[in-house]
């Protein structure tokens, strides 16, 4: 078995959000592969991070933000490689009321998505699938800034998304309890 | 009920549907519904009550479709040779038929369908908990009546309302078959309708946002198929399981059981069965991403289309006119980015529908939508325009899945929210969505 290395052969589908409530099983599987640090470790710090914790998440997105909601997915060789998905939204709902005096007037204002998953399975990553997963949300969504939390030590997460031109933007907690996660900012070039 | 045995063919009937308008069964139900579309009387016809009227189980149809014969061939029903009071032995014929033939048509009992669940789709509920007891033709011939009439109301209305009563008749069809006796012969039918009946209720799951039970259900019809060696309901498990694969993002599997359903179908006669199983074929290999592929399996697809009906084509093929064909290989091309291309053939789609199958209808036109929306050189006045009509069908077709497609065809518009025709299309859509409660269930 050689590793395969053409990025020809994987395919960049957009979904809307009629479409996702299906996809729901196989991006959840997709997850797993993509977060063995959570999911083959037991007992590992998850964070509340879980794979039945991934579907409801994403159902209750494409339910709360049916407008605009926008799936990605990569496939490669008859198999879905890696996932992402996002939604415009308002700063305030985005980034909460503590950060929000923290970000930019402009970032404010202007259309805003939220990207909530970018996930490639291991043996694809590195081939510049989860950049043009990115780009198609871009594209279908066609905001004019994006944000997105990452954990801090997802360190190459945190690499991509600073090739990508994310800024660090401040600490975001979810809930009182919630783990602390890096807020992440971009402004978008005017294509 | 009419003994099928004394049923007398129709043969003058059969022989101007064939001479004179060369139509197979299923292209003249269609001419019937483009009929009765201009006369002001839409009528749900399908291939299997036109083979009841040629068949003889029918004497005579309905004063609607009285009407919309003569005006289609110019001549009284006596002369297309059906049983009328002025026929040769009236008191014979109405002793043989105690009641009138039409109210056991399988499209005409479409007022009472929506009231409730299993007594409309006509499978007789005994008591509770009671036991079923011998169970003959009766209830074989009901639950395939079930399965017609569930086909029918999908096609002019779509599901929300129907799921539930498809598997309150499921759930009575089970029963027969595990408390009823029953010969070996009656065991074969019934579990083949049976078999159909879980693959209508699937469908209606899926269509309704279901697609774990879909998958439970079309798994249930093709053990059913492999139990009673039935070959045709074997093909169509396997059609559905490879359009659910292609749904869950799972193209390989999509084209396996495609190619699965070829395998079994190929002995069976009917051309345009295997042309729609090429045909999902090649949505398996355009989500792949594969253009040759998929292009051989179009190819194929219409190659078989054009060899033209059969007998043997099977009653719930029905749906599969040259509009739905035209339809699935634009869905194929929009997969392959060919989305210029998938916005003409999903126009042609709505076309060739011609105002029957308003829910597909509804979906190729959101369908034209997005493809205007995100083609290379977008096109977004035209897609605002297709996306306005998509709204306009929504009072009358009441399917969460053309809900759905509404939030897609909002989803792909967005990127040219500044298009003023655009940005007036989604106030509408947010008026209407929010007056429905977002649409899911």
């Amino acid at each position: 078995m050689t590793t395969p290395s053409t990025r020809t052969d994987v395919v960049i589908r957009t979904y809307g959000p009629g479409q996702v409530p299906p996809l729901v099983d196989t991006v959840a599987d997709l997850w797993a592969d993509a977060h063995p640090e959570i999911v083959d470790t037991p007992g590992a710090a998850s964070d509340g991070l879980s794979v039945p914790a991934l579907r409801r998440q994403v159902l209750s997105h494409v339910s709360n933000h049916q407008e605009g909601f926008t799936l990605v997915a990569a496939y490669a060789h008859g198999s879905m490689v890696g996932f992402g998905y996002a939604f415009p939204c308002s700063a305030d709902y985005w980034f909460g009321s503590d950060l929000v005096p923290q970000v930019p007037e402009r970032a404010r204002t202007g259309r805003l998505m939220g990207l909530c998953e970018l996930a490639v399975a291991p043996p694809w990553q590195g081939q510049g699938i989860g950049t043009r997963l990115h780009a198609a949300l871009l594209t279908a969504i066609a905001p004019e800034w994006s944000s997105l939390l990452v954990r801090p030590d997802n360190s190459a997460g945190r690499a991509l998304y600073d090739r990508l031109g994310y800024r660090y933007a401040g600490p975001y907690r979810n809930g009182p309890d919630g783990p602390v996660f890096d807020l992440l900012l971009m402004q978008v070039e005017a294509a | 009920m009419v003994d099928r045995r004394n049923a007398t063919p129709n043969t003058v009937f059969r022989r101007v549907r064939e001479r004179e308008f060369q139509m197979s069964r299923m292209e003249f139900a269609a001419a019937v519904r483009r009929a009765g579309q201009e006369l002001g009387e839409p009528v749900g016809c399908g291939a299997r009550l036109v083979a009841a009227w040629e068949d003889g189980e029918v004497d005579c149809p309905r004063s609607v479709y009285r009407r919309i014969l003569t005006r289609m061939t110019g001549r009284s029903m006596e002369q297309l040779g059906f049983r009328t009071t002025v026929g040769p032995s009236p008191a014979a014929a109405a002793a043989a038929v105690p009641s009138p033939r039409e109210e056991s048509d399988p499209v005409e009992r479409r007022g009472f369908l929506r009231d409730g669940a299993g007594v409309v789709l006509g499978l007789p509920i005994s008591g509770e908990g009671k036991i079923p007891g011998k169970v003959g033709a009766g209830e074989v011939r009901a639950v395939n009546k079930a399965v017609a009439k569930l086909y029918e109301e999908d096609h002019e209305h779509g599901s929300a309302a129907l799921r539930q009563a498809a598997s309150q008749a499921l759930h009575r069809a089970y029963q027969w078959l595990q408390s009823g006796s029953y010969t070996s012969g009656t065991e074969k039918r019934l579990r083949t309708a049976v078999g159909s009946l879980s693959i209508a209720a699937g469908w209606l799951s899926f269509d309704s946002g279901r697609p774990g039970d879909a998958h439970s259900l079309y798994g249930e019809a093709l053990a059913a198929a492999r139990i009673a060696g039935d070959a045709e309901l074997e093909a169509h498990a396997f059609g559905c399981l490879s359009l659910l694969a292609k749904a869950q993002g799972r193209p390989r599997e999509a084209v396996a059981s495609a190619q699965g359903a070829q395998t079994v179908a190929r002995g069976l006669g009917s051309h345009r069965l295997l042309s729609l199983m090429h045909m999902r074929e090649a949505r398996g290999w355009a989500l792949i991403g594969d253009a040759g592929a998929t292009d051989r399996a179009i190819v194929r697809a219409h190659h078989l289309y054009a060899k033209g009906p059969a007998d043997a084509d099977p009653p719930w093929l029905d749906f599969y006119a040259p509009g739905e064909l035209a339809g699935l290989e634009a869905l194929a091309r929009a997969d392959l980015g060919q989305h210029e291309r998938a916005a003409a053939g999903a126009e042609q789609a709505v076309l060739l529908h011609g105002g029957a199958f308003a829910r597909n209808s509804a979906l190729y036109t959101a369908d034209v939508a997005i493809q205007h929306a995100v083609r290379d050189r977008p096109e977004p006045e035209a897609a605002a325009d297709a996306a306005g009509k998509v709204l306009a069908f929504l009072p009358e077709v009441r399917s969460d899945r053309l809900l759905q497609s509404l939030h897609d065809v909002a989803g792909a518009l967005q990127r040219h929210s500044r298009v003023p025709a655009v940005a007036d299309w989604i106030e509408e859509y947010r008026t209407i969505t929010t007056a429905i409660g977002g649409g899911r269930a």
